[in-house]
């Protein structure tokens, strides 16, 4: 048997002790931490690029006739950020929070809630007040479809493609 | 190292056998009829000598009307990968299995069963992956299933068997102690282990089919690192450079070295939890608590690194998302010289404690030739004498530029696979060291590119349980398939050499010198027969 | 005036069974420390089985009758042992000694069988690993005390032949070591060993069940101590007032002597330890033994 096990009180002795009185005292998180994401309402233009991104379906839009509801679901969230590298607008932030134990459900959920537009021609619901306004900004060129369904985008390109293909046809013979 | 010489052998024998071979980037992808696949895989390897890695089934009527089977066996002299391939029958599929003479396909063939619905000829299966109750004609990952169908669970008992001639003991699938659920049956004579049986699969979770459906690209990553909570970055690392190679993209150098040090941060950090749990379970809780005090700087290091201290989510198809700059890189080699000065110091004394060296010390022994035979994988291998790492052998990301020695130790004991990750934690140190040194710039993320279908990708990502191996068929947007096997699905398989004529009181530390991972073994699988079978004990030796 | 004495030490009674809660909340702390922890307060041990007492009870087998019988015996019967060591320790009568051994046996057998009577595979496995132990250790620990208390009721040490001195030597070491190994702390606190397999003899007891079993593993650690430390002061100071309380005042160094190797140490092997104390005890003894024969008819 050697001494060897004893040199265990030195080192205990040299390292003090490296537990912390969490909660009573600050976590030990670091600057680069990635927690809790925090939608701003007022930038957000409820486009979903967000939720498309997002791989474990945090972040939702949940859409009836008069709105689109962007919903975030803290439970699901696994923090990676990715809604944050494609949002648009730079509406989403990263904050630091991981403390989200809560006895109430409801806690978990944020709501952003955009008006919704209808389309000029079928009258359907479409997309949200916002992010129409936001395409026309960014390029005026599109503004006279901006307004219309993509299925009738579609509908009106089908038409004018098989007009031309008639046309062609014809020349030939 | 790559020597693409090597590579007429294979296609001479793939021609030979009736087939044709293809060769791309470092794979060899050989299509042969399914007769002649017992021969091609013997031929593979026993004479060629290289590793068995796994087998995917694959659906692809959806696209020629037939069922897959792909064998991936790895030439880790060559530094090649080898993709057998054998077209099967689209309403029937039946294959011949290749158990016979290589043992380690075992339960790969019974989870394509499971799973695809193929049959295999020449071998007895039993239901693995799947639990008892599930319908007996449903298959998960066929295509035409959907990913969301749920079968009414049924309850029933899934007692593995029973044995009147030896005590039988009971371990998990629910145990206070045991952190996931997995469950182990040991038969006992009076304080000797006779005989193990495992039942494992509890938590498979569908994850292929998941993101086979419901998925894109870049979500399957943060899915892939959810494979496990301990090597995740491998699983995310070895499918991105799956994806990356069956797409020919040219990842930045810069995000390739970042991923290689990531990776050896995560070594080091599962090493350092193993070690720890290993003392925890000599009765050395003052080993657990020091060693996970150092831990705990490797956990600050991945947060500063990736911003998690845990499934760091960094990676993409294409690269990285964080980068390194001139501060974290001093901060990082300040944190790991601390570390490397303290885990030495530490550990020669934990390691001096009478009962951990007596208790380490000729237990849990995996022969050499049962570890080739069952192609072991990683820290298990490498303490039976097996001399394979695919970072050196099948070198990715950036292992190629730095240099390190890769610890072998021949004594197969539970000492020797404690000693080769104390080993390997000085190793990464070094080679983190050494890619902070010769980190080129530029970006660290590809962004245009496109991911075409119908390609192949396979990858090995040695995790710090030894090789991890992804293969992706690529798809719309999607994997068509995708394919996982965590280096534990490989290793459990040896318990039960290691376990046999063992003391009981030997049984947990010889359990967990393997560093087992439930979930990553689990993630696609389900069980056996819920028949209360008695198969003789002798019949469950071999 | 004996028969007074007798009566006072009565409330010291009452202060026996407070220390051993107390000192193990001491231990904790000095684990704490020694694993660079924070650790409990000092007053864990008090909460901890407070807090199992006031627990609502959940009947988990039906032997739990017999359970509670065994382990009050055991607790009683050892308070009984303290209260004879104390004597001996105040008049150095050897037979007050022989009582606190025997009442010692009993604490020790009924507190270990009781995992026994509980039927579940788990609490059996982990109990018979505890009687075999006990079965060599409890031979050793009470031949050992019995020829230290001879040879310190002798007062050997009054004679200079080196050969006697070793005779003393070898009997107190192997008491210690005994001792040591019936506090049942690492390595060889085997009942609750390999915890991955058979979580021990704990695992069918809860609420005031686990409190009394813990509690009375406590008190063994307190008896084992004084054991030993009894007819040390007695052969080193003698028998008296200021002894006992020389030997209540060593008591918390050697309970913390005794924490301190075990958080140095891992714990044995389940079916190695047995054998090799054995080995030791019977050396140990026989040469002690031989030796004072020799010296005896000398
Ligand atoms: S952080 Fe990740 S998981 Fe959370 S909402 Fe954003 S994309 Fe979804
Ligand atoms: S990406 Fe940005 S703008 Fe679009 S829905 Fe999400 S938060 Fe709103």
């Amino acid at each position: 048997m050697s001494h060897k096990p004893l040199k265990l009180i030195i080192i205990a002795g040299s390292k003090g002790r490296v537990t912390v009185k969490y909660p009573y005292q600050e976590p030990l998180i670091t600057p680069e931490f990635r927690g809790e994401i925090e939608i701003d309402p007022a930038k957000c233009i409820g486009c979903g690029a967000c939720v498309k991104a997002c791989p474990p379906n945090a972040l939702e839009l949940l859409e009836s006739e008069k709105e689109v509801i962007l919903r975030y679901f803290v439970g699901r969230c696994i923090f990676c950020w990715r809604c944050i590298d494609v949002c648009p607008v730079n509406a989403i932030k990263g904050t630091r929070n991981f403390e989200l134990a809560t006895d109430k459900h409801t806690d978990l959920y944020t709501l952003v809630v955009h008006t919704r537009t209808t389309c000029e021609i079928c009258g359907k619901p479409f997309e949200t007040t916002r992010m129409q306004r936001y395409i026309a900004e960014k390029s005026p060129v599109t503004e006279e479809y901006a307004s219309i369904c993509p299925d009738c985008r579609k509908r009106l390109l089908a038409e004018a493609v098989s007009a031309r293909r008639v046309g062609i046809s014809e020349h030939k013979e | 190292m790559l020597n693409l010489e090597e590579t007429t052998k294979y296609i001479e024998l793939a021609s030979k056998s009736g087939g044709q071979a293809k060769i791309e980037g470092d794979t060899v992808f050989i299509t042969i009829p399914p007769d002649r696949l017992v021969d091609v895989a013997d031929t593979i390897f026993n004479k060629y000598n290289t590793s068995f890695r796994v087998c995917a089934g694959v659906d692809e009527r959806p696209l020629n009307g037939h069922f897959s089977l792909v064998h991936l066996f790895t030439d880790d002299k060559a530094g090649l990968y080898v993709a057998v391939k054998t077209y099967l029958s689209g309403e029937s599929p039946v294959a011949p299995s290749i158990t016979s003479v290589v043992p380690a396909a075992d339960w790969c063939e019974m989870e394509a069963r499971d799973l695809l619905g193929i049959e295999f000829t020449g071998r007895e299966t039993y239901r693995l992956v799947l639990p008892p109750w599930w319908p007996s004609n449903l298959y998960p990952l066929r295509k035409e299933t959907p990913y969301n169908y749920r079968p009414e669970p049924r309850l029933e008992s899934e007692k593995l068997g029973y044995s009147r001639e030896y005590g039988v003991i009971p371990l998990g699938p629910y145990h206070p102690a045991l952190h996931e659920p997995e469950y182990f049956e040991l038969y006992v004579e009076g304080e000797r282990v006779v005989d193990v049986k495992y039942r494992g699969f509890h938590v498979h979770r569908g994850v292929e089919k998941l993101a086979e459906s419901r998925m894109s690209y870049q979500q399957v990553n943060f899915l892939a690192e959810r494979i496990c909570g301990i090597c995740g970055f491998v699983h995310s690392t070895c499918y991105a450079l799956a994806v990356e190679k069956a797409a020919k993209l040219d990842v930045p150098e810069r995000a390739q070295f970042i991923r290689s040090i990531v990776l050896e941060v995560e070594r080091i950090h599962s090493h350092l939890l193993l070690l720890g749990v290993a003392f925890h379970l000599l009765g050395y809780d003052a080993g657990f608590m020091h060693i996970w005090r150092i831990r705990e700087r490797v956990m600050q290091l991945a947060e500063l690194l990736t911003g998690s201290r845990k499934t760091y989510g960094i990676n993409l198809v294409g690269g990285v998302r964080r980068d390194v700059n001139e501060e974290k890189k001093q901060k990082t080699l300040e944190a790991l010289r601390e570390l490397g000065r303290e885990f030495k110091n530490f550990i020669e004394v934990a390691i001096s404690v009478p009962q951990v060296k007596k208790r380490l010390t000729g237990s849990g022994v995996l022969p050499r030739e049962e570890a080739v035979k069952l192609s072991v994988e990683g820290p298990v291998a490498r303490a039976s004498g097996v001399n394979k790492d695919a970072r050196r052998d099948l070198p990715y990301a950036a292992y190629k530029y730095v240099s390190f020695k890769v610890p072998v130790y021949t004594e197969g004991d539970n000492l020797a696979r404690v000693l080769v990750r104390v080993d390997e934690v000085f190793e990464s140190i070094s080679i983190i060291e050494q890619l902070l040194d010769k980190l080129p710039g530029g970006s660290i993320l590809l962004t245009d590119f496109e991911i075409p279908e119908g390609r192949v990708g396979v990858q090995v990502v040695e995790a710090p349980r030894g090789g991890d191996i992804h293969y992706v068929v690529t798809g719309k947007g999607a994997p068509y398939r995708w394919r996982v096997r965590a280096p534990t699905y490989a290793n459990i398989p040896a318990l039960r050499v290691m376990l046999r004529d063992q003391p009981l009181a030997d049984a947990p530390i010889t359990i967990a010198s393997i560093d087992p991972c439930f979930s990553c073994t689990d993630r696609v699988v389900v069980v056996r027969d819920g028949r209360i079978e008695e198969i003789k004990l002798t019949q469950l030796v071999k | 005036m004996e028969q007074l004495l007798v009566y006072t030490l009565t409330p010291l009674i009452v202060l026996y069974a407070i220390i051993p809660v107390i000192l193990d909340g001491v231990e904790r702390k000095l684990k704490a420390a020694l694993q660079s922890r924070i650790g409990p307060p000092v007053t864990q041990t008090i909460y901890d089985l407070l807090k199992l007492v006031l627990v609502k009870e959940i009947k988990t087998q039906p032997t739990i009758l017999y359970v509670y019988l065994s382990l009050t015996s055991s607790i009683v019967t050892g308070l009984a042992s303290l209260y004879y060591i104390t004597l001996y320790a105040l008049r150095g009568d050897q037979v007050d000694m022989f009582y606190a051994l025997a009442l010692f046996a009993i604490t020790t057998s009924t507190h270990t069988v009781t995992p026994l009577i509980v039927p579940n595979p788990y609490s059996f496995i982990g109990g018979i690993r505890e009687v075999v132990l006990g079965v060599v250790n409890e031979a050793a620990l009470i031949t050992s005390i019995s020829l230290y208390t001879i040879m310190a009721q002798r007062s050997v040490l009054k004679s200079t032949q080196w050969v006697t001195i070793i005779a003393v030597a070898l009997v107190a070491l192997t008491a210690f070591i005994a001792s040591y190994v019936a506090s049942s702390r690492v390595p060889f606190d085997i009942a609750e060993a390999e915890p991955e397999v058979a979580s021990g003899i704990f695992v069918e007891f809860s609420g005031s069940v686990l409190a009394l079993n813990i509690y009375s593993l406590l008190l063994r650690r307190l008896i084992v101590k004084l054991l030993v430390l009894a007819p040390t002061v007695g052969l080193l100071y003698g028998f008296s007032l200021t002894g006992l309380l020389v030997v209540l005042l060593l008591l918390p160094a050697t309970w913390v002597t005794y924490a301190t190797v075990a958080v140095i140490l891992g714990r044995s092997r389940v079916d190695v330890a047995p054998l090799t104390l054995a080995k030791i005890y019977i050396a140990l003894i026989l040469i002690s033994i031989t030796v004072l024969l020799v010296q005896a008819y000398a």
